[in-house]
């Protein structure tokens, strides 16, 4: 059963004088539970293709379908919703918030989200970081962390929301070679063990050859 | 908790930007304040005039004969024959305006010139003086001219040194001797009308002093204390009615009387120069706002683009709030929460700074200081904490520092929140 589809999407970026497209006619299908790789040389449209997936960004033409359900023309508040409670993001450069420790970091997904007493969040987001062995830096600032630190808890970000999708955008580009093997036995082990779906965008043709399928794009558009 | 854990953040890791951002609302609101407090400094409701809002006061005659015109305070009878029994008053007393100035001394002591109210029985009603010993006057006792004082605790203390009752005691004011039946706090005298060092009865100061020099004009202040709920406007229509009754009657006579909006309130009298001037303070209020609002946009301008900036540095993090669920909505009220609690650390420390100023320098800004009473005690007097931080001005802190954060980080955090939070995350810097 697919989790993502997209139909015929296409991205155009427009200025006064100049229009880039950067997504032409996408038509992509991703199976719940699988680990997807996509690739293709800088500028070829793949992290515009997670954003279009992650509802960061919309599509200029196309429909985005996840989980049976077509994101076209939702209001912004829902989306922030579903985004909230169905997808869960790591970036390359982690992006952690600088003003706050590990604990809230992890907790930002829930922030968001109503019903569960900050008790239950605290609890939530402890066991997430314990099974991702950083239990022992929890008050800790992100400045006070080393890069694959650092990962680890955008990787526990991205799950404290418990969400069906992860999307990752070249999560081990900052990494070295250690840090990121490290970091990609724990998105294998989110995907067997936990069934996550995950979409991660990669340059590492050893890191993409350890998933389920490589998807390949070249100029905006698909090529395998 | 987060707001303040972001704010210490930014503190330590954009000081300039947002110790500017401090300083300039501080300075904005030390400007606002320090003219809000010198404004309502005269206004201010505080023991023993608590009641400032709903006491009025019947100040001046202005009466022209065929020959002569003149203007002071009311002689009783025609105190009486404008005030009594006006709809909407509480109470009404008539007392002396001035305090007047008497020789005070204990028996042998040496004399020293002291003020010397003379009040009714009504006055203590309107009025809420602390009594620390004895009791206010009754109707008896002013009526029957008993000479009896109240005075000060200082007064008390410096005639007859610390004691631990004052009552019986016996003071000579103008070479008579009175009983102290009471002492009361003493009275900050800036309160004009309620400083004095000594109140007797008003039938007992007639024999010291004339209080009544013509059928119409004498030293009387009819003070008003309205009903909860009545408009000051009820009552000088019904003032009015008479001053029009007045020259209708004594038209043969060509006397006539101008009237000049009496009763005012206290601002009224503040802003009013003599007992021949109709108040003015309505003017001054319309300019007074103008200015507050030019000295709030200048300075919520210079803070808008330095919050623009400061968010600036943060639309990564915007980006990635919305990335995990925050809506714009949230984004803007998080914002302007933040901003909110910045501001109102600058407005803390512009209030303290107003306070600070205007406890020091009150002297060169009050403008009735000396006007209304000749008095050397004015020019040394300060305003209490009280008298310049009330709730009245909290309030209006709170208001000034909203308005100004709506002013400065509204426009930013509208646009900070609408950003494209794709273009957000992905066109910013590495944030570990």
């Amino acid at each position: 059963m697919a989790i993502i589809e997209l139909e015929g999407i296409e991205k155009v970026y427009r200025t006064a004088d100049i229009e880039t497209v950067a997504l032409e006619n996408v038509n992509l299908s991703i199976e719940k539970g699988e680990f997807v790789s996509i690739m293709g040389p800088s500028g070829c449209g793949k992290s515009t293709l997670l954003n279009i997936i992650g509802l960061l960004d919309k599509p200029t033409k196309g429909r985005v379908i996840i989980s049976g359900k077509d994101m076209t023309g939702l209001s912004d508040k829902t989306l922030s919703k579903f985004r909230n409670e169905n997808l869960g993001f790591i970036f390359q450069s982690f992006h952690l918030i600088p003003s706050l420790d590990v604990m809230q970091n992890v907790a930002l997904p829930l922030t968001y989200r109503s019903g569960e007493s900050g008790s239950d969040r605290r609890r939530r987001v402890k066991d997430v970081l314990e099974r991702l062995g950083l239990g022992n830096r929890l008050h800790h600032l992100p400045s006070q962390l080393s890069g694959g630190q650092c990962q680890r808890v955008a990787i526990a970000r991205a799950i404290a929301g418990n969400p069906e999708i992860i999307l990752a955008d070249e999560p081990t580009g900052n990494l070295d070679s250690h840090m990121g093997a490290e970091v990609m036995d724990l998105l294998h082990k989110l995907n067997r063990e936990e069934g996550r779906t995950i979409v991660m965008v990669t340059h590492n043709e050893e890191q993409s050859r350890s998933t389920d399928r490589i998807i390949r794009f070249y100029d905006g558009r698909r090529i395998q | 908790m987060n707001y303040i854990r972001q704010i210490i953040f930014e503190m330590r890791h954009h000081p300039l930007m947002t110790w500017l951002s401090i300083i300039g609302t501080a300075i904005a609101i030390f400007l606002i304040m320090s003219d809000y407090m010198i404004a309502n400094i005269d206004n201010v409701s505080v023991s023993p005039e608590s009641r400032r809002s709903r006491i009025v006061y019947g100040y001046g005659v202005d009466i022209y004969y065929p020959e002569i015109n003149g203007s002071s305070c009311l002689s009783n009878q025609f105190a009486h024959e404008m005030y009594d029994n006006l709809d909407g008053a509480e109470l009404i007393s008539y007392s002396s305006y001035d305090a007047f100035e008497q020789n005070m001394t204990t028996k042998g002591g040496i004399p020293e010139i002291r003020k010397v109210k003379a009040v009714d029985e009504n006055y203590w009603e309107i009025y809420d003086y602390n009594f620390e010993e004895g009791k206010p006057m009754t109707k008896e006792e002013v009526e029957s001219g008993i000479r009896n004082v109240i005075l000060t605790r200082s007064t008390a203390e410096n005639f007859f040194s610390k004691q631990e009752s004052y009552l019986g005691r016996e003071i000579m004011i103008d070479g008579k001797s009175w009983t102290v039946s009471g002492i009361i706090s003493d009275i900050n005298p800036l309160l004009d009308i309620s400083h004095s060092d000594a109140f007797i009865s008003h039938v007992a100061a007639g024999k010291l002093n004339e209080m009544t020099w013509s059928p119409y004009m004498g030293t009387y202040l009819p003070i008003i204390l309205m009903k909860e709920g009545v408009d000051i406007s009820h009552l000088k229509n019904q003032i009015k009615n008479r001053y029009d009754a007045f020259n209708a009657k004594h038209k043969s006579e060509d006397i006539r009387l101008v009237y000049h909006e009496q009763p005012w309130s206290i601002r009224e009298r503040h802003a009013t120069a003599g007992t021949n001037k109709s108040p003015e303070s309505g003017g001054k209020d319309k300019m007074r706002l103008i200015g507050y609002a030019i000295l709030l946009l200048v300075p919520a301008i210079n803070l808008s683009s330095m919050t623009r900036s400061r968010m600036r540095q943060r639309v990564s993090e915007i980006g990635l709030r919305r990335a995990f669920g925050c809506t714009r909505g949230r984004i803007v009220a998080d914002l302007l929460t933040e901003n909110f609690i910045l501001t109102l650390i600058g407005g803390a420390i512009g209030l303290t700074l107003s306070i600070i100023f205007i406890t020091c320098f009150s002297n060169y800004f009050i403008s009735y200081v000396g006007m209304w009473l000749n008095s050397i005690e004015l020019t040394k007097a300060r305003p209490s904490f009280m008298m310049l931080f009330s709730w009245r001005a909290f309030a209006a802190i709170v208001v000034f520092c909203l308005l100004l954060n709506i002013f400065s980080a509204g426009i930013p955090a509208l646009k900070a929140a609408f950003t494209n939070p794709a273009e957000a995350i992905n066109g910013l810097n590495n944030h570990k």
